[in-house]
């Protein structure tokens, strides 16, 4: 057991944090923020029983130098990342969604996507897109959300 | 005519009387807090040296916004090494106290570039528990630092960090499952939220084991209702469980299983928490069960010679896969296989503790002091 003056200090930390806890979640929840889970994850999404179940992901096309359009599978690009971070990089528009993106960054990505393709790249499109999720479903079109182009020529200023 | 106990008393018998063990029992925890994290899973935060400035991307408030991109593959590789050889230090009591402080920051650096990528994953509280346990005393017993004092101190055992580390994965479970409450306590059966985990699951994530094919194929609105209703519950009954001490510990046998139910129905076992959950085993219990000879090689073993005899080993078998693709850290779990293999691994460390606590709790039913 712990001193007198201890005890008063231990008491006063428990509640001064019992207080910054909750205080801070509940402020998250007032405007919506994002808590980050501390032992699980906190997913409140829900899928209709009725519907058909469906999944938001992300779609790479890369146009070569010479015009043609060719699929990329963003999982062999970010082959390196673990698996549940890579829709999180991919969200973030690989962060090249900046006004002047850093043309390492550029360089990075085009040596990437080159590797997969094996031609010249000149532009990356991303769309994110919802699909059905069972294979089953597949005949129902998928839904675009979003579309965005990265140049990867010239270092993203052309 | 006797009065009640003034509220700040009550406070503090709950505070220090939660679970109190002893300093031997503190000793064996530590040996295996720190055991358990080097050989299971140590992260690295080497592999994210190669990504390029514009994917970094801190949380807000972390310090890794002094930097404006990652760090050196050397940067990095220097709190790599500093996190094991500070697991190592732990794991022999050296120093404990300031040792206890070391783990926890360097655990926090290698996340907070781990996690500079945008995703943040759920063990804040493994990182946190060293610091918290830092002043418990658990490194005044099988420790170097006892080991090295020629005069035993006669320290006490401070309990309130265990009470704090229940406080906190109890606040844990409410965040996970306050937000979840919000959305799928809705009485709607046309809807669930149990069943989008299992089809991302199956259908995105590529989990495809144990029992989740079989639960992809069950359409009733009923039983995923039932599913919903019974996480929210099980995650928001930590909080109110806590007033209640034993009860609250026999909860963490429901929580392994509903762990190791999690593992088969949706291929994912969260076995980092078992470095939590057996912070309630009985080690006092353990600790006054050890033979004579048990503690010899343990005396033997806390030695500066066995100290470097384990980094030597640990450091030849693990640092071999360094940096290597695929590879995100040290310890045993990179080098099992991903798929059903690593899955059974977690879900066989899940019923371990399980087991582990329910003997806790009903062999020495005696052992503990805990008000409930």
């Amino acid at each position: 057991m712990v001193g007198p003056r201890e005890g008063r200090w231990v008491r006063a930390g428990f509640l001064a944090g019992a207080l910054f806890l909750v205080g801070q979640f509940a402020l998250t929840l007032t405007f919506r923020e994002h808590y980050p889970a501390m032992v699980l994850p906190a997913g409140r999404s829900k899928v209709h029983h009725g519907r058909v179940p469906t999944i938001t992901r992300y779609e790479l096309t890369a146009e070569t130098q010479a015009g043609d359009a060719r699929t990329v599978d963003p999982h062999e690009i970010l082959a390196d990342v673990p698996s549940h971070v890579r829709s999180w990089v991919l969200a973030r528009r690989f962060g090249l969604d900046r006004p002047q993106p850093d043309p390492v960054s550029i360089r990075w990505l085009r040596s990437r996507v080159e590797s997969r393709v094996g031609t010249p790249v000149r532009m990356l499109r991303v769309e994110q897109v919802r699909r059905p999720i069972r294979p089953q479903d597949s005949e129902l079109e998928a839904e675009v959300l979003k579309t965005w182009s990265i140049p990867l020529a010239g270092d993203g200023h052309d | 005519m006797t009065s009640r106990p003034a509220l700040s008393q009550r406070l503090d018998r709950w505070i220090h009387g939660f679970y109190p063990l002893s300093l031997e029992g503190l000793g064996l925890y530590r040996i295996f807090f720190a055991g358990y994290v080097l050989l299971r899973f140590v992260p690295s935060a080497v592999w994210v040296s190669k990504f390029p400035k514009s994917m970094y991307a801190p949380a807000p408030a972390s310090f890794a916004l002094a930097f404006d991109s990652f760090p050196s593959v050397w940067f990095l590789g220097a709190l790599d090494l500093f996190l094991v050889f500070s697991l190592i230090a732990l794991l022999f009591g050296y120093r404990t106290r300031m040792t206890s402080c070391f783990v926890t920051i360097a655990f926090l650096a290698v996340n907070n570039f781990r996690y500079a990528l945008g995703k943040i994953d759920h063990d804040i509280l493994v990182v946190l528990l060293p610091l918290c346990m830092a002043a418990s005393g658990w490194g005044e017993r099988y420790s170097l630092d006892a080991h090295q004092r020629e005069v035993p101190v006669a320290r006490a055992a401070r309990s309130w960090p265990i009470t704090a580390m229940a406080a906190l994965l109890s606040f844990g479970y409410f965040t996970a499952g306050f937000p979840k409450a919000l959305s799928w306590l809705d009485f709607d059966f046309d809807t669930s939220g149990t069943r989008g985990w299992v089809l991302r699951g199956f259908f995105v994530n590529d989990r495809e084991h144990l029992l989740l094919p079989e639960m992809v194929k069950l359409e009733s609105p009923l039983f995923w209702e039932v599913l919903d209703y019974a996480g929210i519950v099980f995650e928001l009954a930590f909080i109110p469980l806590l007033a209640r001490p034993r009860w609250w510990r026999r909860y963490l046998v429901i929580a392994c299983l509903f762990h190791v139910a999690n593992g088969c129905m949706l291929n994912i076992a969260f076995a980092g928490l078992v470095a939590v959950y057996a912070l309630f085993f009985d080690w006092d219990g353990l600790a006054r069960g050890l033979s004579s000879r048990v503690v010899a090689v343990l005396r033997c073993m806390f030695t500066p010679l066995g100290t470097a005899a384990f980094a030597t080993f640990y450091l030849a078998v693990f640092l071999i896969n360094w940096g290597a693709p695929g590879r995100f850290g040290f310890g045993v779990l990179p080098l099992i296989p991903s798929g059903l293999p690593r899955l059974l691994f977690d879900i066989g460390l899940q019923l371990a503790t399980a087991l582990g606590l329910t003997l806790s709790i009903w062999r020495w039913p005696g052992s503990h002091r805990t008000s409930s």
